[in-house]
């Protein structure tokens, strides 16, 4: 059982914080398997290019696998340029279209997590805060044993998001209590506004799964969390309070369905996710098994950490 | 693992829920410790005069009834019936009910007594309506666990006529309780005796599950400690993504499995919240009291009375819980 962890908010340039992200997966076992340098660089239809934060220039990109987990891989296609970029997630290999230093390849299952436009004409969005000092970044990345889930989050402040920029949430996170049925038991998050806009709402498009992947009519859905609460009063996380025993704070997990006569699922239970009932500050961390191994990312939304204490 | 099932029971008398309740409690090992006869009638401090349901079809007749010692304690209801004999007037107690003045047409009293159905005192009780009239034809069904299931009861009425829900009462063991916590169970009871309306699904739903309404889930917090609290609580709807009311998607609406068109069914996670008792002047208590182990919550839109999964569940509201397959009458 092993994750990879990075926090920082000292960085020498934006290549740098996605050069982070890519050797934290790399050392979870993904494999990156094509890349390119940006507008004037180089492509490597095979392997990696980018081996420094250096060389993340305008549109460049690299594909990452994982290793074959459960019969299956997945595959991510990350284009960047500076604080911007277009994500995208696939079951079928990038080796369709056209790729060169600047253009990703294509992928016939591929589904675009941020952003938009084509592999050829590509739009980006933010990610991360245009002020690149605003910027903190916390990444996990699990090994085979931890399915290899992750998390990307750019947090842009503690005290007082602006919340137009930063607060970016990308993860790819396992699930489980899920069908037996369900060859896909992951989760893929893309939020660009979780703190202010809060995460998982049926507004805020941040969460989806495949619905009977696998099967003969596999859909690409939108899924939600549930998060508890009355007819009356709404939600009750983040409202309980502490634990009337002990003081303890009550963690849950995070189940995510989506309701509705088409296509109706309960997705399972996000393994490394928790609700709280009682509010704590962005980056509170918790010592549930070991020293601080859960964090606080909003007031009542945790995730796995890594024991260190937070760079606030 | 043993529930009993008394099932499809139709009512002769109107007081009938409170003399079958007592037999069905019976069956799973529960005692009856004391109990009298109503007006002109007898009492006994150590057994049970209440013979048949016509000698419970008397005003003022009542019960007191307890499960055997369990971890340590035991559980105690008393049941009285009033003038009007579908209303009662129901008390739970730790301690058992040792004190007071009963008699023939009076209970006995319990020094940590929580009256959850009814009002008023033990010398002047006020009942409240829990089974239908006979009009209605109530039917009665209960689901008793013996000691492996922590002694655990479900009594629900449906009208014969449409199969609504029109009375629960239970009480129900919870899982995930906090280790201090010596009384890991949850307590409800909701009747009417209004006539067949569409609304009475939602009323059972709304008594457990509304922080403007008033609930009738009970807990106990702390129990066992010198501020213990008995409090109304709220079962968590699953809020699954943001609905027309504050957020929430009613449970039903997700739907059937996507891959085998069986029914989904999610947990039933009890909570207690601030809102509910602070309104009825008790201290703002808050906790998460535990997860149901019996009951779950459906996600696919059922009838009350329907059942699934190959007959092994039963529907009553929102509410799923273990059957034994029998066809539900009504």
């Amino acid at each position: 059982m092993t994750y990879y962890y990075y926090n920082s908010k000292t960085f020498n340039s934006f290549g740098d914080v996605w050069y982070s992200f890519k050797e934290t997966l790399k050392s979870a076992g993904w494999t990156v398997t094509s890349s390119g340098t940006g507008t004037s660089g180089t492509y490597n239809a095979s392997g990696d290019n980018l081996l420094s934060g250096n060389d993340f220039g305008t549109r460049s990109w690299w594909v990452c696998e994982h290793p074959t987990l459960d019969g299956y891989k997945r595959y991510l296609s990350v284009q960047i340029t500076t604080n911007t970029a277009r994500i995208k997630m696939a079951w079928a290999p990038y080796s369709s279209g056209s790729p060169n230093a600047n253009t990703v390849p294509g992928s016939t299952d591929e589904k675009v997590l941020l952003g938009s436009g084509t592999d050829s004409s590509p739009s980006q969005n933010t990610f991360m805060d245009s002020t690149l000092s605003s910027n903190n970044i916390y990444i996990s990345a699990g090994d085979s044993s931890e399915k290899y889930s992750f998390y990307f989050i750019s947090f842009e402040s503690l005290i007082a998001p602006t919340g137009a920029n930063g607060n970016c949430l990308l993860g790819m996170q396992y699930m489980q209590n899920t069908n037996a049925l369900d060859i896909d038991p992951y989760i893929y998050i893309m939020s660009t506004n979780f703190y202010t806009a809060g995460l998982f709402t049926y507004s805020n498009n941040s969460v989806f799964g495949w619905t009977a992947k696998g099967r003969t009519n596999p859909v690409w859905n939108q899924y939600y969390s549930d998060t508890f609460g009355s007819f009356d009063t709404g939600r009750f996380v983040g409202n309980i309070g502490n634990n009337p025993y002990d003081n303890s704070i009550d963690l849950f997990p995070v189940l995510f369905a989506r309701p509705g006569l088409d296509n109706a699922d309960i997705k399972g239970i996000c393994r490394d996710m928790y609700l709280s009932l009682a509010r704590r500050a962005p980056l509170f961390t918790l010592s549930v098994n070991s020293q601080r191994d859960k964090i606080f990312f909003s007031s009542f939304l945790l995730f796995n950490h890594s024991g260190a204490k937070p760079i606030i | 693992m043993t529930f009993y099932y008394v099932t499809n029971q139709g009512q002769s008398n109107l007081s009938d829920f409170g003399y079958l309740l007592k037999e069905s409690l019976k069956l799973g090992g529960w005692q009856v410790t004391q109990s009298g006869t109503g007006t002109s009638g007898t009492f006994s401090t150590n057994s049970d005069l209440i013979t048949s349901a016509s000698v419970f079809n008397n005003t003022n007749a009542w019960y007191c009834i307890a499960h055997p010692t369990l971890d340590g304690y035991r559980r105690f209801f008393c049941i009285q019936v009033g003038s009007s004999n579908y209303q009662f007037r129901v008390k739970l107690s730790w301690t058992g009910f040792s004190t007071g003045s009963p008699s023939a047409t009076r209970v006995p009293s319990a020094a940590d007594e929580q009256v959850i159905w009814g009002s008023g005192t033990d010398a002047s009780p006020t009942f409240a309506s829990y089974s239908s009239d006979t009009l209605n034809n109530p039917v009665h069904n209960f689901i008793i666990g013996d000691v492996s299931e922590g002694y655990v009861f479900y009594a629900f009425t449906c009208l014969s006529a449409t199969g609504e829900a029109s009375s629960l009462m239970f009480m129900d063991k919870l899982s995930q309780t906090h280790p201090l916590d010596i009384d890991p169970y949850q307590y409800f009871i909701y009747g009417t005796s209004s006539p067949p309306s569409s609304l009475l699904d939602s009323s059972i739903n709304h008594s457990m599950a509304s922080t403007v309404y008033n609930t009738n889930l009970y807990v106990w917090i702390r129990k066992g400690y010198s501020n213990q609290k008995f409090q109304k609580c709220n079962i968590g709807l699953h809020s699954v993504g943001a609905g027309a009311t504050n957020g929430q998607v009613p449970i039903g609406s997700i739907g059937s499995n996507a891959y085998d068109g069986k029914d989904l069914s999610l947990p039933m996670m009890t909570f207690v919240i601030k809102a509910i008792n602070s309104s009825l002047g008790v201290s703002n208590e808050t906790c998460y009291k535990g997860k149901s182990i019996n009951i779950r919550l459906s996600c696919t839109s059922r009838i009350s009375m329907d059942t699934s999964d190959s007959n092994t569940k039963i529907h009553f509201g929102i509410l799923i819980f273990p059957w034994n397959g029998t066809t539900p009458y009504y």
